[in-house]
């Protein structure tokens, strides 16, 4: 009797146990993902502003398998071809097709930095991931060719015409106004110890062409004047003031400034590349920020509101670097209004 | 043996006696018939239809009349500014809390418990409305032996009680446009109410302001923060200006528009000298601009709410808090870069609405409070500095305007532009000109012409962060649109366009359940 | 004619048994011992035998043969099925029982400290879950009796004391109304569970009965007894927090500089700041005997009891007086019952707990620059101004949480009866019984918070008072009428009575102040005081049949009225029938030698239940907001008037219960058991529900809407493998299997509607885990389905898209397990040798899941590097999972909580006689929660609701107690 009782209360007791710890749970385990299809309507696309807003390519994709239902998040990943995606840009791809704007696909190729205008190879791929914490998995690579644009913006323009350039109006430099009002900016180049020019109102001699007073390479605008002029070599800043009539041309040579760069006290100078009309350096900078400045003077000075973009602005923020390196620096004002630079490691 | 017997026989009838004894009645509580007994007791109900708006419940700071939400997130202000500014440029909020990211992510559903919190407490202030409308009918006050000024003043309350239930209506018919209907006319109790939809309600709210409009005090005549005529106009010239969102396209009222705002314009307020005057916490005094406002007082309207929310979820420790008049701040809400930079110069120098904070105006982490700008328009500070009292400094007393004059001028300049008969371009640049020089403190920010965009944008600069700017998104079909994005609009940092439906909350998924008549919002 | 006498005495105590009945065998004849044991009786039938019988002893048969001096001893009887047992107005013998009933007498309790009475019998019945609520002195239980059968009214049982029920009104002041009741006064306890038991209680019997009956004087000579013990409790768990220094490295590799420069030079443990091993005695004296015809017992008893939080401690002083006399030969009985408690607390600051758990170690407790009474906290100061800023986000110092809150209560509770029970001269088989009884209480206390203290400092302070009184009456009246008809080989047994019920409860209303007393602003209150009250009135009446000794039908039915709803819904009717068939009775198995018992029972009845929701809910009304809670009109502040959600159609929420049992004794009952079967339908459920926005006060409502069902198995089974001269071996086991569902939970039918959400946790504000829905467990979980690595690691944030739309939204959410474990075991055995008792109690929970809230809420690094500019500390798990942000919703913090604890091991010696036979003394030994066996990591594995955050741990005692009898 007490054998019976104490045995079957042991096993009873063991089975207890053995119960309270079962795994009685089912975990979902992620699995490797498997790679998704890709597949594109075209293989060659040119970009054109003027079709900003059309499709300019689709994209489809098949879908990955984690093992379990997953939401998977689907991107697709642009990026040079041969970098192995090392810089890339990225597009949610939440539908199994996804349509890209010819302006999204033109972001997409200045976002890695291709040349505007001609044809480049890029490689686009689906990339599927389930978490930050987990591999993405990715379709094959496929190549695609792209030419791109710049996305200048337009502003109501005049033309520079001058005997720099065979008093052609439509080819002319472009002196802009940001605020569709009576003020017109813009750089140019003049190579010559002096230059004789005209500021015209169309891209032609058709419109009014003004010519004026020089003096001190500014003066007083007139629509049946003589021709300007300027005297010395350079790279000008020129100003027309529609209101009073009233145009200056300021010569202007560039710098940068900065603690990134040294310091705030000392500037960096850019020489000037004729050829492509961009003020250029190889600099050593640190982590910090800088400036770009003309004449050594704050006078004229640009900064960026918006990191984002390559677009300048006047006065705007400091710009930050974030590491210390060697870096090329081009600054170029010489398409009006559309003030841009690049800092590129080297 | 016989006595004993006659005793169990006495005891057993006293014992039947006592099933009065199951009547019991609650200590403190009255019943209408006693609580309407007195002009004191209307103007009480009459604070409740009030207090609405400015309280989660009656008992306190944890007490709500709505279940279902924490009372600290249950009063309308709150759920209201929620609604109409975290879904836009203007707000984001860095808490996970239930339904806060759904705001700016864009993909609410109808499981939602902040919409379903407005939603309850929209049509919870109808019903109590409807209340003290059952309460003060002619019959009624009649009934209770009210006459002469007392009868009139009643009259007035209940004009008034129609007010805050049409303004309620809009809220509804604004974020929810198909809401479930009741009125006075309908019981408490085992009732399903029947859904309206937006047309017919545009057409009550109309009804019943202008029903009313002849019936509420004369401009400026009523006692502060009740409603005035000039308050009806306003609403008014709201919906009007909203027609042709809330009836479709071609139904525009800018005409209607133009009339009421100009009315309002007409009717003795004045623009307060300093903009940002209007939110301290003493803006409930010397203040011509504000038309009807929600009144908070750090001591007397104790909540977690309204303004006190406002200001604290837009601050945080390290922002010396004391500064703004709070505790220590909650660090949940600021800007996306795109409110700041429709100041362009956001320094706060040349346009002195700019109140911005902070030097980090891109977000990179949605859930990091130091990305973007941390507005401080709102204060719990008085003009002269102090901070004004409340236990532990918990409540802030900066009422909330609802309505204040600066709008009418921008309702009255977007209807002209929109083609509205009865006003012209020069009055309207006059307005919106006499909102530059304050905001400038003098002309230089003066404009001399203008187009819709730009009503857009400064009503963006004006009226920033006093739950206008989904509203007036919507209008200008920008909302949902992907062709204007804001920081992380739909959840992603460039933004995204998100489907059209989304102009329209769902209805909540709670009331569908308990009410089976109502159809769901398309789309959801 | 012979005449035999002699004495009778106990076997074990060798004390002489006063009115032992004696009997000659197949005769009328008989008699009793007197107060000294003694008897004589003179008998003249051929060969004799007599039969001494007497309640819980054996009963013995003696061959008279030529002996005239017969000297008995009569050994305990475990078994003893002739036990009378208590039941709803009346008693009867176990095993004429219909319904099921279960019922634990003093000897068969919980050994140990035991604070409350339903302590005693924790593991010991089938079907009755108790779990204590914490570690804290003198807390109250859960109580579940068959699973729960109501959603938002109550689901405790009803208490009922020597026949007068208790009203549950908790008491301010006091941890638990049920630890004012002295343990020490308790002879047994009874559990009726069934319908056929309960419906007797109609409206308040949905959650089943437990009825206390206290110790009664004897008839036996001046009887002191006096018993001490004293304990020591220790904590038995922490929780499993980063130690400083692994807190620092932790810190140094992952934070950023500014966090790291947060960190202090100590090194904190702060959960040893904050538990003690705490000493607690207790000592007891009862005084009992009889005058005349008036048995009394008198009792004391004080305890003082410290809590493993340090300063937490309760002081308890108990009174008992019992009297029973009678008076015109056993005609009229008086049974009067008195009882008063005293009670001083002072509570300790529970948050200090969980904040123990997050507060930085690494800094120090305290700290002289400190302007918060020298405590560390986290603030800052403005270099400019001085001006200092307490962190209103970061937690206090746990420590200074405690020591700075002064919180301390005091009540004063008196309970009793008067029972009068006439037996009519001229129709005995006619009673009477009136029973009148009173619970009265008054708590007060009063809250100080120093002005420097962290915890109040906003307000400078605090300095809070509490008042209330509560007045709780009852008066019952029934008459019984029992008769054998052996005509017809019937017994009938017929019960009508009426009772009469009211509670009302007195809250002062004081403004709170800070500690200088200035008032808070918007605190003062409008009325000086509430008085919530509600009132039971009830008729009921019961009939048991009898046929043929083996066949019994009983049926009762009971109407009460309650001032809870509306005249037009209070009357609830609630029957009740119930068969039983005492097979072995029966001609063909009465001569069994094997079979010692057995019963078959089978029951249906339907009970009542409104206890725990609001007393006025029916009525349309209005009331006046409070002062913090006010509206301007010009330049005045307006109260507001507002009228409430009200439900006039509110009604009784019904449980049907159906029961099949089986009792069963095999080889004289030294095998003995019962096993029952039943299921339980509650409809009507008094439920918090949305309702249709715009058609009340309110979106949601307490309206009667939906159905939950309970289903189970109890078995109970008792052996004594051994008995004999020196060794006797006792063992019981239980077992229960109870499974709840959900059937219905809307007006109208809506299978889009997913439940309504419960179990709100600790975390973003509005998160909730739980959910009611149909088809499910109450209280199931409602969770994400985490998805893992191969590791087993879970990915943070990633979860299964269960209804695969390609998103995760509240659509993936899944109902998961439930915190009601599926099967609860008891087990208890004792083993004597000669003086010497060895006993122990375990108890197993299988199947019941825990949410991990501790580990969800700080085990995340951006709780532990927290962007409040503060450092939290976390419980380990947080390298389990290395989740950045916390996910409140996930599967991976529910764990299968099933456990085994070993409750009890008490070892007790019977020093036996002291001072020339004058005395006797008995000392025990006494471990409880002795161990635990489980999986799960957090505190304690057995959690209330499911939810494990801020759970004072449940010490480990080590008692020693010595017992005195003279």
């Amino acid at each position: 009797m007490k054998m019976f009782f104490s045995r079957y209360l042991i096993s009873g007791l063991l089975i207890l146990l053995l119960w309270a710890c079962k795994k009685d749970e089912v975990k979902v385990i992620a699995k490797p993902g498997s790679a998704p299809s890709l597949a594109a309507t075209l293989d060659t696309v040119i970009l054109l502003k003027q079709y900003a807003d059309d499709q300019a390519i689709a994209f489809k994709r098949g879908t990955s398998d984690f093992g379990y239902n997953a939401v998977v998040k689907y991107e697709l990943q642009f990026a040079r071809k041969g970098t192995n995606f090392a810089d890339k840009a990225v597009v949610p791809a939440d539908s199994i097709t996804t349509a890209i704007t010819v302006r999204m696909l033109n972001t997409i190729a200045n976002q890695l930095e291709l040349e505007y205008g001609v044809y480049a190879d890029i490689e686009v791929r689906i990339s599927a991931t389930i978490s930050d914490n987990y591999p993405p998995t990715y379709s094959n690579a496929k190549a695609l060719v792209v030419s791109s644009y710049q996305d200048l913006v337009e502003y109501p323009s005049m033309y520079v015409a001058g005997d720099f350039q065979a008093w052609t109006p439509a080819t002319g430099p472009k002196l802009a106004s940001f605020k569709s009002d009576k003020n017109y900016e813009g750089y140019v180049w003049f190579p010559s110890g002096s230059t004789l020019f005209k500021i015209t109102s169309l891209p032609s001699w058709d419109g009014t062409n003004y010519g004026g007073t020089s003096t001190n390479n500014g003066g007083v605008l007139s629509g049946t004047g003589d021709n300007l002029k300027v005297t010395g070599a350079g790279y000008y800043f020129i100003t027309v003031n529609l209101d009073d009539k009233s145009w200056q041309a300021t010569r202007t040579t560039w710098s940068m400034i900065g603690d990134a760069v040294g310091s705030w006290d000392t500037d960096v100078d850019l020489t000037f590349d004729e050829a492509k009309g961009t003020w250029t350096g190889t600099v050593q900078m640190n982590a910090g920020a800088f400036k770009f400045r003309a004449n050594h003077s704050y006078d004229i000075n640009y900064g960026d509101n918006k990191p984002s973009d390559p677009i300048l602005n006047k006065g705007g923020d400091n710009i930050k670097v974030a590491a210390a390196g060697t870096y090329e620096v081009t600054l170029s004002l010489s398409i009006a209004g559309n003030y841009t630079y690049l800092v590129k490691k080297k | 043996m016989k006595r004993i017997f006659l005793k169990i026989f006495v005891l057993t009838l006293a014992v039947s006696s006592c099933t009065k004894d199951l009547n019991r009645v609650p200590t403190n509580s009255s019943t209408a018939n006693v609580t309407y007994s007195t002009l004191e007791g209307y103007k009480q109900v009459l604070a409740k239809v009030y207090g609405s708006f400015a309280l989660a419940g009656n008992n306190g700071i944890n007490a709500s009349d709505l279940a279902g939400i924490d009372p600290g997130q249950a009063d309308f202000l709150r759920l209201f500014w929620n609604a109409q500014e975290l879904p836009t440029e203007e707000a984001a909020c860095v808490w996970n809390d239930p339904g806060i990211p759904d705001f700016h992510n864009m993909n609410w559903t109808s499981n939602n418990v902040l919409l379903a919190a407005l939603y309850n407490r929209s049509l919870f202030h109808v019903t109590v409305a409807n209340e003290f409308l059952r309460e003060s009918g002619d019959d009624k006050i009649a009934a209770r032996g009210f006459s002469g000024k007392e009868a009139d003043d009643i009259k007035t309350f209940r004009a008034e009680a129609r007010f805050l239930r049409a303004f309620q209506y809009w809220v509804l018919m604004d974020l929810f446009a198909n809401p479930p209907f009741v009125t006075e006319k309908d019981p408490i109790g085992k009732f399903i109410p029947p859904q309206t939809d937006r047309t017919t309600l545009f057409k009550f709210v109309e009804s019943e302001l202008l029903a009313i409009e002849s019936v509420v005090a004369k401009p400026k005549l009523n006692e502060y923060a009740r409603v005035d005529q000039a308050a009806v106009w306003a609403l008014l010239a709201r919906i009007y200006l909203n027609a042709e969102v809330y009836l479709g396209k071609g139904n525009a009222k800018y005409t209607e528009a133009i009339t009421y705002s100009s009315k309002v314009i007409g009717a003795g307020y004045a623009l307060k000298t300093s903009y940002q005057g209007l939110f301290l916490a003493d803006n409930d005094v010397d203040n011509p601009e504000i038309i009807l406002p929600i009144a908070y007082d750090g001591e007397k309207t104790q909540n977690n709410g309204g303004t006190t929310f406002i200001i604290n979820a837009s601050v945080n420790p390290a922002m010396n808090a004391a500064q703004y008049g709070v505790q220590s701040g909650w660090g949940g809400n600021r800007s996306t870069k795109a409110l700041p930079e429709l100041f362009g110069d956001y320094s706060g120098a040349t346009d002195k609405r700019a109140f911005f904070f902070g030097d980090k105006p891109e977000i990179d982490n949605p859930a990091e409070f130091t990305d973007g700008l941390r507005v401080i328009k709102f204060r719990n500070k008085t003009s002269a500095g102090q901070t004004p009292p409340s236990p532990g400094n918990a409540f802030c007393s900066v009422d909330f305007p609802l309505f204040r004059l600066a709008e009418q001028y921008l309702i009255y300049a977007e209807a002209v532009k929109r083609g509205g008969a009865g006003g012209n371009d020069a009055t309207a640049l006059g307005y919106l000109n006499a909102l530059r020089e304050r905001a400038y403190g003098n002309k230089n920010g003066n404009i001399s012409s203008y187009n819709l965009d730009y009503i857009l944008d400064e009503r963006g600069r004006e009226l920033y962060w006093e739950a206008f700017r989904r509203t007036d998104l919507i209008r200008f079909e920008k909302f949902t649109s992907s062709n204007y994005v804001w920081p992380w609009k739909g959840g992603v940092k460039s933004g995204k366009g998100v489907e059209d439906f989304r102009t329209l909350y769902p209805l909540p998924a709670t009331d569908l359940t308990a009410n089976p008549t109502l159809k769901q919002n398309k789309g959801y | 004619q012979v005449q035999v006498s002699g004495t009778v005495t106990d076997a074990t105590s060798l004390e002489s048994l006063p009115g032992v009945s004696i009997q000659i065998k197949g005769t009328q004849y008989g008699t009793k011992t007197n107060e000294k044991g003694f008897y004589s009786l003179s008998i003249n039938t051929p060969s004799p035998v007599l039969i001494f019988t007497f309640i819980g002893k054996q009963t013995k048969e003696v061959v008279v043969g030529n002996l005239h001096t017969i000297n008995v001893a009569l050994t305990d009887d475990k078994r003893n099925l002739q036990e009378a047992v208590v039941i709803g107005y009346g008693t009867t013998q176990k095993q004429e029982v219909t319904g099921s009933i279960s019922a634990i007498s003093s000897k068969d309790f919980q050994k140990g400290n035991i604070q409350t009475p339903e302590q005693l019998i924790v593991g010991k019945i089938a079907g009755v879950s108790i779990t204590s609520n914490s570690g804290q002195p003198g807390v109250g239980s859960t109580i579940r009796i068959r699973g729960g059968s109501s959603l938002n009214a109550s689901n405790d049982p009803l208490i009922v004391i020597d026949g007068m029920p208790f009203s549950g009104t908790g008491i301010n002041g006091a941890p638990n109304p049920l630890a004012l009741i002295n343990p020490n006064d308790i002879e047994s306890m009874t559990v009726l569970k069934d319908a056929a038991a309960t419906a007797i209680y109609g409206s308040r019997a949905s959650n089943g009965v437990i009825m206390i009956t206290t110790k009664k004087g004897s008839s036996g000579s001046l009887k002191f007894n006096f018993s001490t013990n004293l304990s020591v409790s220790s904590i038995y768990r922490k929780i499993d927090i980063m130690t400083p220094e692994f807190f620092r490295k932790y810190v140094d590799s992952l934070g950023t500089p500014k966090q790291k420069a947060l960190m202090g030079n100590a090194n904190t443990n702060w959960q040893n700041e904050i538990y003690r091993n705490a000493v607690s005695n207790e000592h007891n004296l009862s005084i009992s005997g009889s005058t005349k015809n008036m048995p009394y017992r008198i009792s004391a008893a004080f305890s003082n009891q410290s809590g493993l939080l340090i300063t937490d401690n309760l002081k308890r002083s108990f009174v008992g007086i019992n009297l029973n006399p009678n008076f015109f030969n056993n005609h009229l009985k008086i049974n009067l019952s008195a009882r008063g408690s005293l009670t001083k607390a002072h509570y300790a600051n529970q948050q200090a707990i969980i904040n123990a758990v997050q507060f930085d170690p690494t800094q120090p407790v305290y700290d002289t620059a400190s302007p918060f009474a020298g405590y560390f906290e986290w603030y800052s100061k403005d270099p400019s101004s001085g001006e200092i800023t307490l962190n209103g986000n970061a937690p206090r110092n746990p420590v200074s949480l405690i020591r700075m809150q002064n919180n301390n209560t005091t009540v004063q509770r008196s309970y009793g009866n008067v029972e009068i029970d006439y037996k009519f001269h001229f129709l005995p088989e006619l009673r009477a019984n009136a029973n009148l009884g009173w619970d009265i209480s008054k708590g007060d206390g009063l809250n100080y918070v120093a002005a420097d203290a962290g915890q109040a400092f906003n307000t400078s302070g605090q300095n809070n008072k509490f008042l209330q009184k509560i007045n709780n009456k009852v008066g019952e009246f029934y008459l019984n009428y029992v008769k054998a008809i052996p005509g017809i080989r019937s017994n009938i047994n017929v019960l009508a009575g009426y009772g009469y019920y009211d509670n009302a409860t007195t809250n002062y209303n004081f403004a709170n102040f800070n500690a200088k007393g200035d008032t808070i602003k918007g605190s003062v209150p409008n009325f000086p005081f509430d008085k919530p009250r509600n009132t039971l009135i009830s008729y009921f009446g019961r009939l048991i049949y009898t046929f043929n000794d083996r066949y019994i039908l009983a049926a009762s039915l009971r109407t009460d009225g309650s001032s809870r709803f509306a005249p037009e819904n209070r009357w609830g009717v609630f029957p009740s029938a119930a068969l039983t068939w005492r097979v072995n009775r029966e001609a063909w198995l009465k001569d069994s030698k094997v079979l010692s018992d057995l019963k078959l029972r089978l029951s249906y009845g339907i009970t009542g239940n409104q206890d725990g929701i609001a007393n006025y809910s029916y009525m349309a009304i209005y009331s006046v907001s409070t002062n913090a809670s006010m509206y301007q009109f010009g330049n005045n502040y307006y109260n507001m008037q507002s009228p409430a959600a009200y439900d006039n159609g509110i009604k009784w929420e019904q449980t049907a219960t159906w029961n099949g049992g089986l009792d069963f004794g095999w080889l004289e009952n030294r095998l003995r058991g019962s096993v029952d079967v039943y299921f339980k339908k509650t409809s009507n459920l008094l439920n918090t529900v949305p309702i249709p926005i715009g058609s009340n006060f309110s979106n949601q409502i307490l309206t009667n809407v939906g159905n939950i069902e309970n289903k189970g198995i109890e078995l109970n089974l008792g052996a004594t493998p051994v008995q004999n001269n020196k060794w006797t071996w006792d063992v019981n086991f239980n077992l229960t299997y109870n499974n709840n569902k959900i059937t219905n939970l809307t007006a109208v039918t809506d299978s889009s509607f997913v439940g309504n959400l419960t179990g709100g946790i600790t975390g973003g504000t509005g998160q909730s885990v739980q959910i009611h829905s149909v088809g499910y467990n109450t209280f199931s979980f409602y969770v994400y389905k985490q998805v893992y690595d191969a590791n087993g690691k879970p990915l943070e944030g990633v979860y299964e898209d269960l209804n695969k739309d390609g998103i995760i939204n509240q659509k993936d959410m899944y109902r998961y397990k439930s915190p009601a474990p599926r099967l609860f075991l008891g087990f208890s055995t004792q083993v004597s040798y000669a003086r010497w008792t060895l006993g122990t109690s375990l108890r197993a929970n299988l199947g019941n899941y825990v949410y991990n809230n501790v580990a969800s809420n700080f085990g995340v690094r951006r709780s532990i590097l927290n962007p409040l500019d503060i450092l939290n500390n976390s419980s380990t798990d947080a390298f389990k999972t290395n989740f950045y942000n916390n996910q409140y919703q996930s599967d991976y913090y529910i764990t299968n909580a099933s456990f085994l604890k070993m409750d009890n091991l008490n070892l007790g010696y019977d020093v036996g006689a002291l001072f020339r036979n004058k005395a006797k003394l008995r000392v025990n030994a006494t471990c409880q929660n002795v161990f635990v066996l489980t999986k799960y990591k957090g505190l304690d594995p057995e959690v209330n609701g499911g939810i494990d955050y801020n759970l004072y741990p449940r010490p480990r005692i080590f008692v020693l107690g010595a017992n005195l009898e003279f």
